[in-house]
């Protein structure tokens, strides 16, 4: 179906929704900071803050023999569903907290949720539903895990389709600053991928850090990218690639960065 | 028998300088004179102490003020200095060793600004260097490469551990605060309802399994410090290597060029050392960047921390030297000789480093001549003692007036000392010189020669030339008129007149150098060429009627009779003694009514002044030398049975010294004998116990001073002063004085003994003793022994009644 020129603007106008995804390791404002630049220049824009209890933990903490190994001092300890629901519950309000005082700074409206039940099957629904899904970093190493943030963005575009919505994303996440972002192409052929290179250059006017190209789903490429350019914060198209796979979460164990999901995000806002 | 004088002619009472015996006819003619006339073993004392080289031959310059001594000794200093090598350079640099002694390093004359320039030049290359290599994509993946491997380790051992559990079910969930092991079936954790179904020995191996996985994670976990260590020492060591890149050939450039100099060559070598450890002081500070713009802007305008902490601070900069400094200091405080670390604010706090550090006097005189003067170091706190312990370690230590008296506690800097090789020369009075060598053992220590300034110099015709050439140096160097011969010979005798000895010359030369200035400007007035005797007697007339107000008022007020002093007639027992009075650069006589009362006592000379604590030890030291000379002269078998008392009348002020003691005995003589003394006449002297009359000082403002009041009243040949013989040769009065004693209105007359004294003060003879010892009865020495016979006569029979009448009592 072809829309008419008065829904395009429709279209364009229309609020669209981020989803933020939260979890109960803590350090959420640290995360939050990097998205300010993304917000703060979007008018059509609420945010939904999405906090989740992973139903496996709960699981665990059900069982008498289970034991948590603390993250911060590696120590061994017991691991009781007072003691669980308890500390989820701070975790809960901090992230809260954390996220009203960026939309207060960011000037958009904004809602708040938990959940709980199967963290995979939670995330895949809030990346359908929302134009764009940011995902918390996992953190399993606390302190020693953590590292500078950086303004740096790497973009991956992966579909003709979808490669205007996740350039313009990761550069209002870089501030509007071309010098911080760097793209990689993951194209299934030859004629994509210099499509999608033709595409990366047009959008930002030849001035990328650098643009990489690789096959479809090579996340070993997208970690090595990272790493090379010092990414703060990785952006993604919401395409099946991603979401229906397990490509996701192993990305998201093996990347301790922000992760953003870019299902709509015109080009022109 | 005393021999009654005469009047001294006019050639006695002022002894001309004659312009035709100078050799010259005007000071154009001169070679100019670069020492100070007469002061030959002054300056042997000074060429004596700069050549020699031995600890503590540092000089004190002794003399009174205006003898030109600051002067002459720069000049000399100057010349002494120009021959010698021109000393180091000094500056402070950081002490990579110990922050709080800063390091000082001696460099050729004329390097350090150059060193310091170049420094700044490379800290500010390097501060774009630096960050451009720490920003470069090559740094940020070599650093990523190695926090990646550091990571990937990480994750393996958590992937082996995670794959172990799974080949058990078990799968590891992240809790709020870590991880935990749960028991997995189809993907799903079991809840503990499901869990419970599971057969027993299934259950309880999953116990098992879970309690050693989660020690296995732990073992996992514990390990990571140490990697993540090793880690953050790997990027340490990119970080020194790319800063080492980054700034080596900025500092080998500087090395080479400075390769004469082995300490900067060196200090630039740890310099490249502590600025591949110190590269994040190069980096922007990215926490400022959330700063208040106030407080950033504060930042922005202050030395960056590198800059303050590799600029070299220049103390001594010897670009512009010419031989060996000589350098005078008018403001001797602890600060300025020693030198001083100042301190900043900075956000409310009192902070400091090496940068701050500034050099005192010492620094700049060090390798030549510093010139002080005592007395204000004296009155510096500390300041003395600060120069004595850098004399006598050899070192400039700098350390602030607070920390040196222990008050301040606060953390401060050390610098390390600098070597001092400095000729000291204070100059000062004769006064400060002794009282430092009795009350100071350091003192002749350290300052061992002696230069010591003549306040007078022989008047002789080397002295006259030399003191014409001084003055021909003076007026070229200040390009004033020269002097013709006549101006000269004013001056001799000006000169003269000021030493107050026709015999000498003063060598208060800046008397002589005021009068040629002031001269020069009336000659160019009255369209003179050159500077003659009447614009010198000018000169000296204006200076006189500028400073004679206070004289001018005490004249006025005798000739109004407001203070009675009798110049006509005749009256016993009072007498015209002289006063001099000193008030500012004006020295002027005074006449001084003196009068004395005898009665019946027992023996004593009442000196009023000293009664009521205004006579000084002197005067009263004369007085009691009038009793002494009553009991010998004329009451040798009997008790001195009189109690007199003398009195300066109309005296309101202190009175020291013993040159009235002459008049206040022909007073008291009169008194006693009752022969009355001339009034027209005033006498100045002091007495010994046998009558001699002895010298006195400020003969030539006494006459004077007697001479302005009966000029006012009017000369009429009676009136003149009785003056020591020994006083004779200072006799330089002035022209009216002269030409009044010439004309026979005026009379000064030079005494050796009382009795001559008497004889012109009464009229009478004063009667000598004769062969059995008696003076004749009617001489004023025969009624002075009856009178004292007589009271001792009556005092005796006085006695005589007292114990009869205590008898019948």
């Amino acid at each position: 179906m072809t829309a008419t020129p008065t829904e395009s603007r429709a279209n364009t106008e229309a609020t669209r929704r981020v989803a933020v995804i939260l979890g109960p390791a803590g350090g959420t404002e640290g995360f939050l900071e990097l998205l300010l630049p993304l917000l703060a220049r979007q008018p059509h824009v609420e945010m939904q803050g999405v906090f989740i209890e992973e139903a496996d933990a709960q699981f665990a903490a059900e069982l008498p023999f289970v034991q948590e190994l603390c993250r911060v001092t590696f120590s061994v300890r017991e691991l009781t569903c007072d003691e669980f629901e308890k500390t989820l519950a701070l975790r809960l309000r901090s992230a809260r907290r954390a996220l009203e005082i960026l939309a207060r700074r960011a000037g958009v409206p904004h809602s708040f949720q938990n959940v709980r039940g199967s963290i995979v099957r939670l995330l895949r629904e809030t990346a359908a539903s929302a134009d764009m899904t940011i995902f918390e970093p996992v953190r399993v190493h606390g302190a020693l895990g953590s590292r500078p943030r950086s303004p740096n963005v790497l973009a991956v575009i992966d579909r003709v389709g979808q490669a205007d919505e996740v350039l313009s994303a990761a550069l209002h996440l870089a501030g509007g600053r071309l010098e911080r972002v760097s793209v990689v192409c993951l194209a299934g052929s030859d004629t994509e991928r210099a499509e999608l290179k033709q595409i990366a250059f047009r959008l930002l006017a030849g001035r990328s850090r650098t643009i990489r190209t690789g096959r479809r789903g090579d996340t070993t490429l997208l970690r090595a990218a990272v790493r090379e350019t010092g990414a703060g914060i990785l952006v993604l198209p919401a395409s099946p690639d991603w979401v229906e796979t397990d490509a996701l979460r192993q990305l998201r164990s093996n990347l301790d960065r922000p992760i953003c999901l870019v299902r709509r995000w015109q080009a022109g806002d | 028998m005393q021999q009654t004088p005469h009047a001294l002619p006019s050639a006695a009472l002022y002894q001309r300088c004659d312009p035709a015996s100078l050799s010259f006819d005007s000071t154009e003619e001169l070679e100019p004179l670069k020492e100070i006339p007469g002061q030959q073993r002054a300056i042997e004392a000074l060429r004596f102490a700069a050549g020699i080289d031995i600890d503590g031959h540092n000089v004190f310059v002794l003399g009174e003020t205006g003898s030109g001594r600051h002067d002459f000794v720069q000049q000399f200093l100057g010349a002494e200095a120009a021959a010698q090598e021109v000393p180091h350079d000094w500056v402070y640099v950081y002490n990579f060793d110990d922050p709080r002694r800063p390091r000082a390093l001696a460099l050729p004359p004329g390097r350090a600004v150059n060193v310091r320039d170049d420094v700044r030049q490379l800290i500010a290359d390097a501060q774009s260097a630096l960050p451009e290599a720490f920003e470069s994509d090559d740094f940020q993946a070599r650093r990523e490469t190695i926090a990646e491997a550091f990571k990937e380790a990480q994750e393996a051992a958590f992937k082996e551990v995670e794959e172990e559990a799974g080949k058990h079910d078990i799968g590891i969930v992240h809790t709020p605060s870590g991880v935990a092991f749960v028991p997995v079936r189809d993907d799903e954790a079991l809840g503990l309802e499901a869990f419970q179904k599971l057969p027993e020995e299934e259950q309880k191996k999953y116990h098992e399994d879970i309690e050693r996985l989660t020690r296995q994670l732990q073992h996992v976990m514990r390990a990571m410090p140490k990697r993540a260590r090793e880690m953050r020492q790997q990027v340490r060591q990119l970080e020194r290597d790319v800063a080492r890149l980054a700034v080596s050939d900025l500092i080998e450039e500087l090395v080479n060029r400075y390769s004469d100099i082995p300490a900067v060559v060196e200090h630039l070598q740890r310099m490249q050392d502590d600025i591949v450890d110190q590269a994040a002081l190069f980096l922007p500070d990215k926490e400022e960047q959330g700063l208040p713009a106030a407080i950033q802007a504060a930042k922005e305008s202050a030395e960056s921390a590198a800059m303050r902490r590799y600029s070299i601070n220049v103390m001594v900069d010897r670009s512009d030297a010419e031989g060996a400094p000589v350098v005078l200091e008018d403001k001797p405080s602890f600060a300025e000789l020693i030198g001083r670390i100042e301190h900043e604010s900075e956000f409310g706090s009192l902070v400091t480093n090496f940068g701050l550090i500034r050099p005192g006097t010492l620094h700049q005189a060090n390798g030549g001549y510093l010139v002080l003067d005592a007395e204000r170091l004296l009155t510096y706190p500390l300041a003395y003692d600060g120069l004595k312990r850098a004399l006598r370690t050899r070192k400039i230590r700098i350390r602030s007036l607070a920390d040196d008296a222990g008050w301040l506690g606060t953390v401060t800097l050390e610098p390390e000392p600098i070597p001092l090789e400095v000729k000291v020369v204070l100059i000062g009075e004769r006064r400060s010189y002794y009282l430092l060598q009795q009350y100071d053992p350091e003192f002749s220590e350290l300052f061992k020669v002696a230069a010591d300034f003549d306040d007078r110099i022989p008047r002789n015709s080397e002295h006259v030339e030399q003191l014409a050439r001084w003055l021909a140096a003076t007026v070229r160097r200040e390009g004033l008129r020269h002097l013709d011969r006549s101006g000269v010979a004013r001056l001799v005798e000006d000169s003269a007149r000021s030493s107050g000895d026709a015999e000498r010359l003063s060598a208060g030369l800046h008397r002589a150098a005021d009068l040629v200035r002031e001269a020069h400007y009336l000659a160019g007035r009255d369209g003179n060429q050159r500077i003659g005797s009447d614009d010198i007697q000018a000169a000296i007339d204006a200076r006189t009627r500028r400073g004679s107000r206070v004289r001018d008022r005490l004249q006025e007020e005798l000739l109004r009779g407001t203070y009675l002093v009798e110049t006509e007639g005749e009256r016993a027992g009072q007498i015209n003694g002289l006063a001099v009075m000193q008030l500012g650069d004006l020295a002027f006589g005074r006449p001084q009514r003196i009068t004395a009362s005898v009665t019946l006592g027992g023996g004593e000379v009442i000196d009023i002044e000293r009664e009521v604590k205004l006579g000084g030890p002197l005067h009263s030291k004369g007085v009691l030398i009038l009793s002494g000379f009553l009991r010998a002269r004329y009451v040798t078998d009997q008790p001195l049975s009189l109690a007199a008392s003398l009195v300066f009348e109309q005296s309101y002020g202190g009175v020291d010294g013993d040159s009235a003691s002459a008049a206040e005995l022909c007073a008291l003589l009169s008194a006693l004998s009752g022969v009355p003394i001339r009034q027209s006449l005033a006498i100045t002297g002091s007495v010994d116990q046998h009558g001699r009359v002895q010298a006195i000082g400020g003969v030539n403002e006494k006459i004077e001073g007697f001479f302005d009041i009966c000029q006012a009243r009017g000369l009429d040949g009676s009136h003149g002063v009785l003056i020591p013989r020994s006083n004779v040769k200072h006799l330089m009065l002035r022209r009216d004085v002269v030409e009044a004693v010439d004309a026979g209105r005026f009379g000064v007359f030079a005494v050796d003994h009382v009795d001559q004294a008497l004889g012109l003060l009464t009229g009478r003879d004063a009667g000598a003793l004769d062969a059995e010892g008696q003076f004749p009865a009617d001489s004023v020495n025969g009624l002075v022994r009856d009178r004292l016979r007589d009271l001792a006569e009556r005092r005796r029979s006085f006695g005589k009644e007292k114990d009869r009448d205590g008898d019948s009592d």
